[in-house]
């Protein structure tokens, strides 16, 4: 699970943490704040670390048509590096922070350092490279490293010897998924074989395709207690290997419906649902309310909440704050704004003494609709909320 | 006939002797906003309230978790409630609710006075006065309950207080209205009536018996909105006397 991140000089992130400095993220939070304040760009910063760390920031970038000197904060004078550290705790409780700097021009890394339990087990500086084992021992130490990679250098290590913390962090990573795009065009599209579904959502019917027969027969389960009147849905191959999703509702005398003609919110729930048959680990979901109705929002935030994976999303709706249990709502609903340099920060919502006092007569939903986060903003810098301990 | 109370604590509308958010009768220890209301229901019920153990009293906690636990139904924003007023809203309604349960349970009128300073608390600051005053009448009104009655002084409860207890009783005393209501700042209500009584060798503990003995008299007071609270609790007065 990630507990922690921070990165500097990614978008408006100039020197971000989240959750703030002090406390944990828990398996789920939710992230509100004007629009424009960072919440969608604190989802793709968590998809370019994680994309960082499997050597494929190529991919990452070409599929936002993004140039990488883009990714760099325009709020001061630009600068190659991005820095992030990424806090995980494992099964056992143990904690494990990764540390980098990922340079914009070259594309990889030019400073790591892998940390468990208080114990380096991966520094790489200078071009100088040193890895440990299981015992804490050094492994392996490189004055000048003579190795081709982009990304993270533990994309490419052969890491079967070394401390496992150091597969656990990759691994981590590469279990995170982000559905920030999620678009109903793309959801409807006929795809090829695909093990997994796109950023926005395109693929879906090749990933449900080669979903096992188990799982598919849970997802209808899961999806009828959002539409009861669906009968079944099934994916058909058509010529060339093309899959294609349709549906089938049990109302009196309806025939199937192709997945070009079902309405936007039955895909993207079963997007959503489908991801919890993936083996993903951390799920982004950014303004997950998109063409849900509300009554259907309370089984969709209990289905996020307790599907056993880590999820992040961003919200718009009051709906989908009200229906979070009071205690996670203290811990998971964290606001983002921007200060008057224009860097975003974080700040656990229900930590300000308005919102504590709102939330004892009003539901967790209630107080955000009933606070102008305008005006929450600006007050919060003064305050020095949510600040990080340097400034840019 | 029965008064539903609720405010903020004991220096204000008072508080519960035991352990409990709510209470009445003797356990009821009223703060100086419950006098003043006593003072003002007297002359139209022809008994005092306070006397006759017709007081009922809320904590502002208890009030909270009430209007939590119950299904009150959702607070949205919008062009006929501003943001920021939920919280006043809620309360009202949740009061409302309690008071018409009294209602039926003691099958007499009951009336309900919600007492929240203007400035007093984190959410009070941070909207005007007559968006919580309308938004307490909104409440009441969601219950379709109609002998509810808006308390929120301007800035607190100790700006009323200051205007009967400064060096010229009750003189131009919509000034105190523009005092600020953070305890912390030097020419706050608080500390303007702290010296008030001070010069009258006087402490806040004894405002409860200066309103009691007729020292502060409530009919006296002229300020923007102790009159609107005022002329409002009169009419109830009168309307649960008629009902």
């Amino acid at each position: 699970m990630i507990t922690r991140f921070h990165v500097e000089n990614f978008k408006a992130l100039a020197n971000f943490d989240l959750p703030p400095t002090g406390h944990r993220l828990g398996k789920f939070t939710c992230l509100i704040g004007l629009n424009g304040s960072g919440k969608s760009t604190l989802l793709q910063a968590f998809d370019f670390v994680a994309h960082i760390v499997s050597g494929k920031v190529d991919a990452w970038l070409e599929q936002r048509n993004w140039r990488a000197s883009e990714v760099a904060t325009n709020l001061v004078k630009w600068n190659p590096v991005v820095a992030f550290t990424v806090g995980f705790q494992d099964g056992q409780g143990v904690e494990t922070t990764w540390e980098g700097r990922f340079n914009l021009t070259h594309l990889r890394c030019t400073y790591e350092k892998v940390e468990s339990g208080g114990q380096p087990l991966l520094v790489l500086e200078a071009e100088r490279l040193a890895l440990a084992n299981a015992a804490g021992e050094l492994i392996r130490r490189e004055e000048k490293l003579n190795l081709i990679y982009k990304g993270s250098v533990l994309s490419v290590l052969q890491l079967s010897d070394a401390h496992p913390a150091l597969t656990f962090v990759k691994e981590s990573l590469r279990q995170l998924k982000s559905l920030e795009l999620l678009s109903p065009q793309l959801l409807r599209r006929r795809s090829y074989a695909a093990k997994d579904i796109g950023l926005g959502g395109e693929k879906l019917s090749a990933f449900l395709a080669y979903l096992p027969a188990e799982n598919r027969t849970q997802l209808l389960a899961e999806l009828k207690k959002f539409y009861p009147h669906l009968d079944s849905w099934r994916v058909k191959t058509l010529r060339a290997g093309w899959k294609d999703l349709g549906f089938r509702e049990d109302y009196q005398g309806s025939g199937s419906v192709q997945a070009a003609h079902i309405n936007d919110g039955l895909l993207r729930i079963m997007a959503i649902l489908a991801q919890a048959h993936s083996p993903y680990t951390v799920l982004l979901f950014d303004e997950i309310e998109n063409g849900i109705n509300p009554e259907l929002v309370e089984k969709l935030v209990d289905f996020l909440s307790q599907c056993g994976k880590q999820v992040i999303v961003t919200t718009h709706s009051p709906m989908i704050l009200n229906y979070v249990p009071d205690d996670l709502a203290k811990e998971g609903v964290i606001l983002l704004y921007r200060t008057g340099r224009g860097e975003t920060k974080s700040v656990r919502f229900f930590d300000l003494p308005a919102m504590q006092e709102k939330l004892r007569a009003l539901g967790p939903g209630e107080v955000f609709a009933d606070t102008r986060l305008s005006d929450l903003s600006a007050e919060l810098e003064p305050l020095g909320i949510g600040k990080s301990k340097s400034g840019i | 006939m029965i008064l539903l109370l609720s405010g903020e604590g004991p220096s204000d509308m008072g508080s519960c002797q035991t352990a409990t958010g709510t209470c009445e009768g003797a356990d009821f220890e009223p703060g100086p906003m419950a006098r003043l209301i006593d003072k003002l229901v007297e002359p139209h019920w022809d008994y005092s309230p306070l006397k006759t153990s017709s007081c009922v009293f809320i904590s502002e906690g208890a009030l909270a978790h009430y209007c939590k636990s119950q299904r009150l139904g959702t607070t949205l924003p919008g062009k006929k409630k501003r943001v920021d007023t939920g919280y006043f809203f809620k309360n009202a309604r949740g009061l409302a609710r309690l008071a018409k349960a009294r209602t039926a349970s003691d099958h007499c009128p009951v009336g309900a006075v919600l007492f929240r300073d203007n400035d007093g608390t984190a959410a009070s600051q941070r909207s005007l006065w007559h968006d919580k005053v309308r938004s307490m009448e909104a409440g009441f009104a969601a219950e379709d309950f109609g002998f509810g009655v808006p308390m929120v002084p301007k800035p607190k409860s100790e700006a009323w207080l200051l205007c009967a207890t400064q060096a010229n009783p009750y003189q131009n005393c919509t000034r105190f209205e523009n005092l600020s209501g953070n305890d912390a700042s030097p020419n706050s209500a608080k500390k303007e009536l702290a010296t008030a009584l001070t010069a009258k060798g006087r402490s806040y503990e004894d405002v409860g018996d200066l309103v009691e003995n007729g020292a502060i008299n409530p009919q006296q007071i002229q300020m923007p909105s102790f009159n609107f609270f005022k002329d409002r609790l009169e009419a109830v007065a009168q309307q649960m006397k008629a009902a």
